[in-house]
């Protein structure tokens, strides 16, 4: 038997998944799958047996090969791969990444996810079932847009269509559930936030829009810097300006109206930007806080400190303290989805770091160079060590998960 | 492998405490009862069917991986060290030994997993599999299949219908 060499493919395929359950990065398992049809035809096409995969970093399109194709950069070998990447439209941009879907906002203003991977679409209620008055569109160059702005004054204010979305966030991937939720906040309104619940049948006709959900927090307005679905999705955390706050906004069933529980955080230093994560242990969340600040000789120093959230549940008593260090976990922030992974299971990223995406202004012989840099922030040392300026970045955590059923494709 | 002499008949099978397993290619085993019955699923059954005064016909294991795994099952039965590695028992010396054995040719490691899984011996099957999972790790396909000598069975149609599914993760 020792001359005669064994065929890996004739292993029964029972006991293929026994070995694949002991993969933990998603490019391993797929080439080992694709390796034999046998394997293959016995392995599901998704990563749900896998962890929480490390995300990889989502750059614009290449200059010669503007629409076809965006490199996406795997950090720890430092390789790009290209993904094909088919615009929705050709005059649409990429504003977020959530759950591995990335948010478009098109002409109309149309809003659809897209996943790269699986080149799947989904459509979302286009922006004009925003409620009447709050968004008009004009014929002017670099500010189609008018919105009534809720602060710091009641005015209407003019923008453009790449400026109307701050932030947007899906409860799940669409292709895990069916049901999910997206969020989105716009630029210059503060007081309420816009919500989607996806319906399935007959629903789904009669529920495609936005539904603005109000933040009844007393003035001044809470300052959203980032959120997080949180509970399942009944609920989202949001961190304020300033870092000084949480807000707990739970969407009772049925109602418009959404409970804000704001928690004062007086003892957490000001930052300059904050993130909110999911920690890779269940239940728990994270806060990164940025601090930039320049000294005596116009450098800028740059650090960030990781704090865990706590959740008493309904109640929401929300806890936030410190943490020292991160232990194992290495958390992905910026633009995108902010992502944290256990680095025992991903030994290629470095434990206890912060791996940020962050623009930057620089001087250098007369040049103003305006571009975006990738960096490593060690919370022990701590010092930061930057890669390299690669241009406008997100973010994004591939999923191989496709929607199953058509409903997507009728509702738009 | 000495540790497993090959007895000469089902005649010593009747001394107290032990069991004799027979390989599929007929090589008789004596072994402890208590220690393979701890760890294997399968032999524990027999034993409690009745087979403790015959051999216990082990159809598709070979005699070279029954070796192995009752070395498995004696190792971590006198080390306290149960199902595997999840277990509190699981220290030093076990992980050595496991450790070592693992670091078996490719045909030995197929043979060991097969008679793992037909055993039923959780913690030796998980263990050789993920030692297939770490060998497996950061090879490109070509690579994979040079390896594990497996044989690329898809049409050209249907490599590039998969291919194209997977196609940022393969480069």
């Amino acid at each position: 038997m020792a001359d005669d060499k064994i065929n890996w493919c004739n292993l029964p395929p029972r006991l293929i998944p026994h070995i694949f359950k002991h993969f933990t990065r998603l490019d391993d398992y797929l080439r080992a799958r694709f390796a034999c049809k046998k394997w293959s035809s016995n392995l599901p096409l998704t990563q749900s047996v896998l962890r929480p995969q490390p995300p990889l970093l989502m750059l614009p399109s290449l200059p010669d090969n503007t629409d076809a194709a965006r490199p996406f950069v795997d950090i720890p070998v430092r390789r790009a791969r290209l993904i094909p990447f088919p615009l929705p439209h050709p005059d649409t941009h990429c504003f977020s990444t959530s759950h591995g879907w990335l948010f478009f906002l098109g002409h109309s203003p149309t809003l659809s996810l897209f996943n790269p991977v699986t080149r799947q679409t989904v459509y979302l209620p286009s922006l004009y079932t925003l409620p009447n008055g709050l968004l008009r569109y004009q014929p002017k160059i670099n500010a189609e847009y008018v919105v009534r702005s809720d602060y710091p004054a009641d005015e209407e204010v003019e923008l453009p269509r790449k400026a109307l979305i701050r932030f947007a966030v899906l409860s799940a991937d669409p292709a895990a559930d069916p049901e999910f939720e997206a969020l989105i906040l716009l630029h210059r309104v503060h007081k309420f936030v816009f919500r989607f619940r996806k319906c399935l049948g007959e629903a789904a006709k009669s529920n495609h829009s936005w539904t603005p959900v109000a933040i009844n927090v007393p003035d001044p307005p809470f300052l959203v810097r980032d959120i997080i679905y949180a509970r399942g999705f009944r609920c989202v955390f949001a961190i304020g300006t300033g870092n000084k706050s949480l807000l707990v906004l739970s969407f009772p069933d049925g109602s418009s109206n959404a409970d804000a529980i704001v928690t004062e955080m007086p003892d957490l230093p000001d930052s300059t930007d904050s993130y909110l994560a999911l920690t890779p242990k269940a239940g728990g969340w994270m806060l990164v806080t940025r601090h930039e600040r320049l000294d005596a000789i116009g450098t800028g120093i740059r650090h960030f400190r990781v704090f865990l959230i706590e959740d008493g549940g309904q109640e929401a008593l929300v806890t936030v303290k410190e943490a020292v260090n991160m232990a194992e976990y290495a958390v992905f922030v910026g633009p995108g989805s902010s992502v944290c992974v256990d680095t025992a299971f991903f030994p290629e990223y470095k434990a206890n770091r912060v791996y940020f995406i962050h623009d930057y202004y620089k001087t250098a012989a007369g040049w103003c160079l305006v571009g975006e840099t990738v960096g490593r922030y060690d919370l022990q040392l701590p010092i930061s060590l930057l890669f390299r300026s690669l241009g406008p970045a997100m973010w994004f955590t591939p999923s191989l998960r496709a929607l199953d059923s058509s409903e997507y494709w009728k509702t738009h | 492998m000495a540790t497993t002499g090959a007895s000469d008949g089902a005649s010593a099978a009747k001394k107290e405490g032990l069991v004799t397993l027979m390989s599929g290619d007929g090589e008789i085993f004596e072994v402890e009862a208590a220690a393979v019955a701890a760890l294997s699923v399968t032999i524990r059954h027999a034993i409690e069917e009745g087979f403790g005064d015959r051999p216990i016909p082990l159809p598709i294991v070979g005699a070279r991986a029954l070796a192995l795994a009752v070395e498995y099952c004696r190792k971590h039965h006198s080390l306290g060290g149960g199902a595997g590695e999840d277990s509190a028992a699981y220290d030093d010396e076990l992980r050595a030994f496991d450790h070592n054995l693992a670091k078996v040719d490719r045909d030995t490691l197929f043979d060991l997993i097969e008679a793992a899984n037909y055993l039923e011996i959780e913690g030796l099957l998980n263990l050789m599999c993920r030692t297939v999972a770490e060998m497996m790790k950061g090879k490109s396909v070509e690579e994979l299949r040079r390896t594990f000598d497996v044989s690329n069975d898809y049409t050209p149609e249907e490599e590039e219908e998969v291919r194209r599914e997977v196609s940022w993760a393969l480069d």
